[in-house]
């Protein structure tokens, strides 16, 4: 297409031209992020780093940026994982498939507000439909806290964000496997191959922009986590459950200190290019072609 | 014989792995019919004593002016930021520009921003454009915020489309919109569904600009509708759970309606290549 | 291939149906709109404040009025709303606000106007609490004009598990403690008391009750706005000891529950006894509770009243004042205060309402105490500590909730109270 130079550049036009909005918009969260600004008026007066190190003192700080990393690894490689290992089932399911992708497709449809509410009902450790169902087959309950329990507090609200979202990656695998040629794994199977060895040595390789894509909106929704905190924990126990953008969201419109909830946001931001750095060198090598 | 035995194991683990998946939404269903006095004795299990489908009647009053504008906002600012996003995707693998990485990087990298840093920015601006209250409004701060979403998800996924497609077109004599049009678009569907249902759910479901860019309940979308319907100082569990029902049913309705490309487009658009 | 083309089609109408329809919704601000923010938006609060829209129509037929209610909390994302439109410059003609530290921020920021001549023209001031004029006046000028008080030193109780375990409704830290000690005895199988976590807020509730209960009002105002030494005070260390040693009789999953949750707890039989404000009435009404059967209240400490109020604030720069000032005015007189308050499950904030209009026991002693005792503001809806030390200070009472240690929350709130300027921030408060 490369004759066609000058479509291409007005195919970019438009995105350019928002993402230069939304830039503009982000240079105003940069300055603010260098200044003093704390109460409701801006004050746009310059004090270098000092937001960057009162944050960084900050004990809380710290534990956000444990969770989210704890967010980055036990929300995405089971979602990730589990969506493709159903897909796979479901793809040999016939004309089942139809109705269970819907099923698990379904918690996509709820807002996190429902969900979290929905899911504190769940781990709700005296009348939580969980313990319940745990009692009710004899198991003892009174010791299991769930989201009550600073010390796996995290890890349950990360289960609940993997019940929505596992839906997703599901779907995605599923359009990803049907596309392959039917006559791949036929052959596979012809030269004695096992199932797991199907999965993992033909389909899995084959689909690798499933994965890349899986992950990345993954990782956007984990750095991006905040209604469901809210609406769960407030970020308690304590600070055990906090994520950067709900400390981001509560230095800003709780504490009133623009300039620190600014200056998290940066951080926010070197998190995420800590993320798309590497995708876009891979595309580099593999992406584009002449 | 093997794989028969296959497909029934495969099959129990799924159907037992749905039922635990509907657990939570179990108990969004049995709430959704109680009264607020058997919610209080948060037997989530329980059914109701007997179903009171007046919630549902007092949600949708409540929300069907939000569900109008839900639709009309999330259905048209997800198309264009599918559009905008995929054209961006085309332009950005398919010509072999040499900036091409590095734009792509500053495109994408916003994505994992949540909005909540430029709120207020984003309020003047609109103010500026004197947009505020109004569905152009919304649509335009929505396709802003999620346009470099549907980028990232549409390049890569036109990154795996086969070169000798795009030679054979060419010799054909096929233009890039053509070309787009006729080739990508339908071979890549996959890929344009997932961000479109990533996309929709995520303005579907936002929350917070759409109080903070409305005047009253003209424009404004379904999700502060819902978040009202629970009170501050009262707690109203049951409506807003039958409420969650009734919102949800719009991107049920979209799931279903992309289900049916994906499902059964794929194929046909590989065979044709 | 066909279908690709169905998907384009179905969404290019979409297109057009967009352009459409927003071409014909580009509503102007009207002169004749009366554009207002509250977070009353369900039920027995939203008609509360509906009963006040029927009235100000009433005395103006030509204004629109504009609801923009904002759901989230306890008003926690109303900040953001608000902080928003007022730095774009676009204020709404009145919004729901509270008291204190809680409007002073907006005032500081120069968001708010002054409306005196409301509050003389009303003899207002001679008409409420002195604890109000306090909190609502700032360098001698007001901003709002508060619409009801709720009170929030009431310990509910289910009034069967007390008569069981034969103890009378305590009135004083000390019998609140014999009474969970005597409730644990009697009952092992029943949490004393109730405590709903989920939303941070309401540890400070308990904060506030330990401090006012263990130093009385003075220092309770002291401590709240960081006029103490928090290190070394030995009143403080006091409170928060007496705070850990009710700690073991605290519903153990209260991180689990949401306010109406926790005060479910009494009726579903599993905790005797719930610290809230008075809102909690009417949704034990609405779930079916009797009361003075299945439960009442107790004010605690019985000589003092604590609570907060919601107050009107006037925005600067709105481009029509006189329709947010005819509904201050509005506001101010009884026939208001009453048809809303009585709706809302608050009472007057203006003493000329007599307390016999309040069909339950409560209010009627809420209205009467609020005219004639000693009344303070709670810590965090009440404005006595900032929002920047309140946002702290759950953090710590949380995480204090789990490991009961005392020295090192007294650390961490001595800590934060520096930090975020405490006293600094709240000498206004201390200024004659």
């Amino acid at each position: 297409m490369k004759y066609y130079k000058s479509y291409g550049i007005a195919f970019l036009v438009p995105i350019l031209l928002i993402v230069g909005i939304f830039y503009g918009m982000l240079i105003w969260d940069f300055a603010a992020a260098f200044t003093s600004w704390q109460g409701l008026q801006p004050t746009w007066e310059f004090v270098g780093f000092s937001n960057f190190s009162r944050l960084f003192e900050l004990e809380r700080f710290w534990i956000n940026v444990r969770n989210n990393l704890l967010w980055l690894v036990f929300f995405i490689v089971p979602t990730a994982l589990g969506g493709f290992v159903l897909a796979y089932f479901l793809s040999n399911l016939g004309r089942a498939e139809n109705v269970f992708w819907k099923i698990f497709l379904f918690p996509m449809a709820l807002s996190f507000v429902v969900t979290g509410t929905l899911w504190a009902w769940m781990y709700d450790p005296s009348s939580g439909v969980i313990n319940t169902i745990l009692g009710g087959i004899g198991i003892n309950t009174s010791r299991l806290g769930w989201i009550a329990d600073p010390k796996i507090a995290v890890y349950c609200m990360i289960l609940s964000a993997f019940w929505q979202y596992l839906g997703f990656s599901l779907v995605l695998y599923l359009g990803a496997i049907k596309g392959l040629p039917s006559e791949m794994i036929e052959a596979a199977k012809v030269d004695g191959a096992s199932r797991f060895k199907i999965l993992f040595r033909i389909i899995f390789p084959n689909i690798a922009h499933a994965t890349l894509i899986c992950t990345t909106m993954l990782a956007i929704t984990t750095l991006k986590v905040f209604d469901l905190v809210w609406i769960m924990t407030r970020g308690g126990p304590g600070v055990s459950t906090e994520v950067l953008p709900y400390l981001m969201y509560r230095l800003t419109f709780e504490s009133r200190d623009f300039g620190m909830g600014a200056a998290t946001s940066i951080v926010m931001l070197i998190f995420s290019a800590a993320i798309v750095i590497p995708y876009s060198l891979w595309m580099l090598g593999k992406w584009v072609r002449a | 014989m093997k794989d028969k035995h296959f497909v029934i194991a495969s099959g129990i683990i799924i159907s037992i792995l749905a039922v635990v998946w509907m657990l939570p939404v179990y108990a969004l269903i049995t709430t959704s019919l109680k009264t607020q006095q058997e919610v209080a004795m948060q037997d989530y299990l329980r059914l109701p004593q007997e179903p009171r489908l007046s919630n549902f009647v007092e949600a949708f009053d409540a929300l069907k002016v939000g569900l109008r504008n839900s639709v009309i906002i999330s259905l048209s600012a997800t198309f264009l930021c599918v559009l905008i996003g995929s054209l961006a995707g085309y332009s950005l693998t398919g010509f072999g520009f040499r900036f091409a990485t590095p734009l792509f990087f500053f495109i994408v990298v916003v994505t994992f921003l949540p909005y909540h840093v430029i709120l207020i920015p984003i309020t003047q601006f609109l103010n500026t454009l004197n947009l505020i209250n109004t569905y152009s409004g919304l649509i335009l701060i929505y396709v802003i915020l999620n346009a470099p979403m549907a980028t990232l998800i549409t390049g890569t996924f036109f990154m795996k489309m086969p070169p000798e497609l795009e030679e054979a077109a060419l010799l054909d004599g096929c233009k890039p919109l053509t070309f787009y049009r006729k080739i990508l678009i339908p071979v890549s569907l996959p890929g344009l569904i997932s961000a479109t249902i990533l996309v929709f759910v995520q303005i579907y479901n936002e929350f917070l600009l759409g109080i903070v860019l409305t005047r009253g309940p003209d424009v404004k979308p379904v999700m502060p509708f819902l978040a009202e319907l629970k009170g501050t100082q009262i707690a109203q569990w049951h409506i807003q759970m039958a409420g969650a029902l009734i919102t949800s049913a719009i991107p049920v309705i979209v799931f279903i309606f992309l289900g049916r490309y994906f499902i059964s487009g794929l194929m046909a658009g590989y065979g044709k290549g | 291939m066909r279908k690709s083309y169905t998907f384009m089609v179905v969404m290019v109408l979409f297109t057009v149906a967009f352009f459409a329809f927003s071409s014909v919704s580009f509503a102007q601000p009207s002169e004749k709109e009366f554009i207002i923010f509250h977070y009353w938006t369900a039920g027995g609060e939203k008609e509360a404040i509906n009963a006040l829209f029927e009235m100000y129509q009433e005395r103006n037929p030509e204004v629109k009025i504009v609801e923009n209610p904002v759901a989230g909390g306890g008003g926690e994302t109303m900040l953001a709303v608000l902080m928003s439109n007022l730095a774009a410059g676009i204020p709404p003609d009145t919004f729901q606000d509270h008291q204190g530290n809680q409007q002073k921020d907006y005032i500081d920021a120069g968001y708010l106007d002054i409306v005196d001549d409301i509050w003389i023209e009303a003899n207002f001031e001679e008409r409420i609490n002195p604890m109000w004029t306090k909190t609502l006046k700032f360098s001698d000028h007001v901003y709002s004009v508060p619409i009801n008080a709720h009170r929030t030193n009431w310990l509910w109780y289910n009034k069967k598990v007390l008569d069981e375990v034969g103890i009378k409704a305590p009135e004083t830290y000390d019998e609140l403690l014999e009474a969970c000690q005597k409730i644990k005895e009697a009952k092992p199988e029943i949490s004393p008391l109730a405590l709903g976590s989920r939303e941070k807020v309401w540890v400070t509730y308990l904060y506030d009750m330990v401090l006012l209960t263990t130093g009385g009002p003075d220092f309770y105002e002291k401590a709240n706005t960081g006029r103490i030494d928090f290190l070394n005070d030995p009143t403080f260390r006091q409170a928060m000891e007496r705070f850990a040693a009710l700690i073991p009789y605290i519903y153990p999953w209260h991180a689990t529950k949401s306010w109406d949750e926790a005060a479910a707890l009494l009726k579903t039989g599993e905790s005797a006894m719930y610290w809230m404000g008075d809102w909690v009435l009417g949704y034990y009404l609405s779930i079916g509770m009797e009361p003075e059967v299945d439960f009442s209240a107790t004010a605690i400490p019985s000589d003092v009243w604590m609570g907060h109020a919601d107050t009107f604030a006037f925005p600067s720069g709105v481009p029509n004042p006189n329709n947010a000032r005819d509904w201050m005015r509005m506001c101010t007189t009884p026939e208001a205060q009453e048809a809303f308050n009585l709706i809302k499950g608050s009472v007057t904030i203006v003493n000329d309402v007599p307390p016999d209009v309040y069909p339950d026991p409560y209010r009627q002693r809420s209205a009467n105490d609020l005219g004639t005792l000693r009344a303070v503001c709670d810590g965090y809806h009440g404005g006595m500590m900032t929002p920047a030390f309140a946002s702290e200070i759950m953090d710590i009472l949380t995480r204090f909730l789990v490991d009961e240690e005392v020295d090192a929350a007294i650390e961490d709130i001595a800590r934060a109270a520096e930090r975020t300027q405490l006293a600094e921030d709240c000498s206004w408060f201390w200024e004659e």
